[in-house]
């Protein structure tokens, strides 16, 4: 596993003796370059000075972002991509608010995330002090855990205990609340050996392993429905293994596009509202469905009674409280994903011979025609193609980041993910915006991969100031900007579901996007024709440092298929069957 | 459906807030709580928690509580099981807010060997 693994933020810190006497900024920052921290996105103010006054003197980088979101969105995508604990930082008050949507993503999305905030001092907490929030009050919902440091002398164990939790089982946020006179305060600095206090958690045994195997073996038409858990546990080998082993036919939530190749015979695609017919046609006949660190989201089951419901369920998640939370599981296996699977893996194989036809045949049957007629520039096509020529010429290691509405989806239904940490989308909590930090971030953990965001011209306009830190690190990331001038997702669903009465989508009063680049000193380019895309492309590739090509698409466009909210997945529908209507 | 939930909860800045939270945000309906320090050298709380689940699984909102890094143990019961678990224990007040807790358990369980359960009014530790 690529993942520190448990324990390893608990390490004994070494210090040369004698023991420094440092305050409790200088003990924050030694303690996080001890625990292998290498970066930190950050933005300054009045309550966390004396923590950006150590990092002048310190090794551990610091990224200036020019929004307090876009530190916490940073640090997510740095976190997922190198899946270490990404960190961000900012002062009390409007900068600790600022970071809680970032939070609540990492919440979402079990990113292990460390959320520093400055306080106000504790002498002053609680009387409405000048940039005072009850951040740790106010985070309560959306973090795996919190601290308030009250006493220097907790400090160094509690960052360290912080950054394990996020870490650990899994992932997620931590918040640590630091009061200014806390960071103030001197103490000695030591070689720390922190114990944590951990409840015995749930784990699956031989019978539980044995009954799923039996289970699986009994089944005519089992299904593989894999999830984030996957990519979290760096469980890739081992679901590699074990759906080429059985030649099971897999379905993909959203997260965990990338962990089957898409050459694989028996991969049907992303399952959900806006997944692929085969997937959700095959989760509606399988008579098993085996989900591997997913959660039934309700983006994924649709209604949720009318989900798989032939399907006996087994399912396998590191966190007990996932299993049996939506759907009853049949075979309940909390714990490691890897040693199921491998375990699974070792049983003879399937003979479902006459099932795998089946779900090749609903493939064959619904094969995504690119062609697309007139001079406009057609989205999935344009994605798909740079995703391809990004992914060959970086030998599959291109990361494509992506914002929040139809070009998310768009980019998880046609473009070449080659691995699902490759892959960064705001799944759960769906935060416009996302993207260009998130790209951020992974730049920075990979400086040699190209990194693609791909937004809308709603979602860019959410962090649009974090061009400027591109700018300011030289980031060589690539800005595909899908314009249809309005809230294009937001709009389908008007006109879908609410009669066509169009509610405040219109954003035709949209900046000219190039010239906003151009300004931040970021190239830019616009197409809008189809015969423009390859010169578009080109602009992509040939430039050397960050750029944006904006790309003017048809407001009418949709994404198709499209299962109708609280319906039935056998509810799907396609854009011809309502243009066949009109 | 209404349930006693038996928790010792770590007493950390926050944990109660972040106990309650929980059972709220996740669709459960507080309905008493009682507390009591757990004794010996830890500093932690044992935790009396009557419940009201409406149609969700109590199995998922304990297995929810696990998760939080505050809580040393938590279960549930429904209430005659819970009573039965509960006569093997003994409470010794050791304030007079605890007192008045002690005498509300001693209450319902007095109802409980009559045969009948009764809703009580907590009393917080």
């Amino acid at each position: 596993m690529d993942m520190p693994s448990n324990a390893s933020y608990l390490k004994a810190t070494q210090v040369p003796a004698p023991v420094p006497l440092l305050n409790g900024a200088q003990v924050l920052v030694r303690t996080l370059e001890s625990a292998g921290v290498r970066q930190v996105f950050g933005y300054p103010g009045g309550a966390i000075m004396p923590v950006y006054d150590a990092l002048v003197d310190a090794g551990l980088k610091h990224i200036l972002c020019r929004h307090e979101q876009g530190c916490a969105l940073a640090a997510d995508g740095y976190a997922r991509v190198s899946g270490e604990v990404g960190v961000c930082m900012a002062t009390s008050g409007p900068g600790a608010t600022n970071l809680l949507t970032g939070i609540a993503n990492a919440y979402m999305d079990s990113v292990p995330l460390l959320a520093i905030t400055g306080q106000v001092p504790t002498a002053v907490m609680g009387t409405d002090a000048f940039q005072e929030v009850d951040i740790f009050g106010m985070s309560m919902p959306v973090v795996k855990h919190s601290f308030i440091v009250r006493d220097i002398n907790t400090l160094q164990d509690t960052v360290l205990q912080a950054l394990e939790i996020a870490a650990s089982g899994r992932p997620g946020p931590v918040l640590l609340d630091l009061p200014k006179d806390v960071a103030t305060a001197e103490c000695h600095f030591r070689n720390a050996v922190v114990s944590m206090h951990t409840a015995p958690s749930e784990q699956y045994g031989l019978s539980d392993l044995q009954r799923a195997a039996t289970a699986l073996r009994d089944a005519r038409r089992p299904l593989a429905y894999i999830g984030g858990g996957t990519v979290i546990s760096r469980s890739h080998d081992a679901v590699r293994a074990f759906v080429n082993h059985h030649q099971l036919p897999v379905v993909s939530t959203l997260r965990a596009l990338g962990m089957i190749p898409t050459d694989y015979p028996g991969f049907l695609g992303m399952i959900g509202m806006h997944g692929s017919k085969p997937a959700n046609h095959a989760a509606q006949e399988c008579d098993l469905l085996l989900c591997i660190g997913a959660r039934f989201d309700d983006r994924v089951t649709g209604k949720l009674d009318s989900f798989a419901p032939k399907a006996r369920v087994i399912h396998i998640d590191i966190d007990p409280a996932e299993i049996s939370k939506l759907r009853e599981a049949d075979v309940s296996l909390p714990g490691e994903i890897a040693p199921a699977l491998r375990f699974l893996t070792d049983q003879a194989p399937l003979e479902i011979d006459h099932w795998k036809k089946h779900c090749t045949a609903l493939l064959d049957a619904s094969q995504f025609d690119y062609n697309y007629p007139g001079e406009d520039i057609f989205a999935p096509g344009l994605l798909r193609k740079i995703s391809q020529r990004f992914a060959e010429s970086s030998n599959g290691k291109a990361i494509i980041s992506c914002d929040v509405g139809q070009h998310q989806m768009w980019v998880a239904q046609h473009c070449l993910l080659t691995a699902p940490e490759h892959h960064l989308s705001s799944a759960g909590l769906g935060t416009m915006g996302y993207g260009l930090p998130a790209a951020i971030g992974a730049q920075f953990a990979t400086p040699d991969a190209p990194v693609i965001v791909v937004s809308g011209d709603g979602s860019i306009m959410m962090n649009i100031q974090e061009l400027c830190t591109l700018k300011r690190y030289g980031l060589p990331v690539k800005i595909v900007l899908l314009d249809n001038s309005c809230l294009g997702l937001v709009r389908q669903w008007q006109q879908l579901f609410f009669e066509e009465r169009f509610s405040e989508v219109d954003l035709s009063d949209n900046p000219d996007f190039a010239v906003v680049a151009r300004s931040f000193g970021i190239a830019a380019k616009s197409i809008e024709r189809a015969a423009e895309i390859d010169e578009g492309i080109a602009f992509l590739e040939s430039t050397d440092g960050p750029c944006l090509l904006h790309v003017k698409i048809d407001p009418r466009a949709n994404v198709w298929p499209l299962v109708p909210p609280g319906q039935s997945n056998e509810a799907m529908i396609e854009g011809c069957e309502l243009e066949d209507q009109s | 459906m209404n349930i006693k939930l038996r928790i010792t909860l770590r007493e950390c800045e926050g944990a109660l807030i972040r106990l309650l939270g929980t059972i709220e945000r996740r669709g459960h309906a507080l309905v008493n709580l009682s507390s009591r320090p757990a004794g010996g050298q830890s500093a932690a709380r044992n935790l009396s928690l009557d419940v009201d689940c409406g149609g969700r699984n109590p199995d998922i909102l304990v297995r929810q509580i696990r998760r939080l890094y505050d809580v040393v143990e938590a279960a549930w019961y429904q209430l005659p099981e819970y009573q039965a678990a509960d006569a093997h224990l003994s409470y010794e007040a050791t304030s007079p807010a605890m007192y008045g807790m002690v005498v509300h358990r001693r209450e319902n369980n007095a109802a409980a060997e009559g045969g009948q359960a009764r809703p009580g009014v907590g009393v917080n530790g």
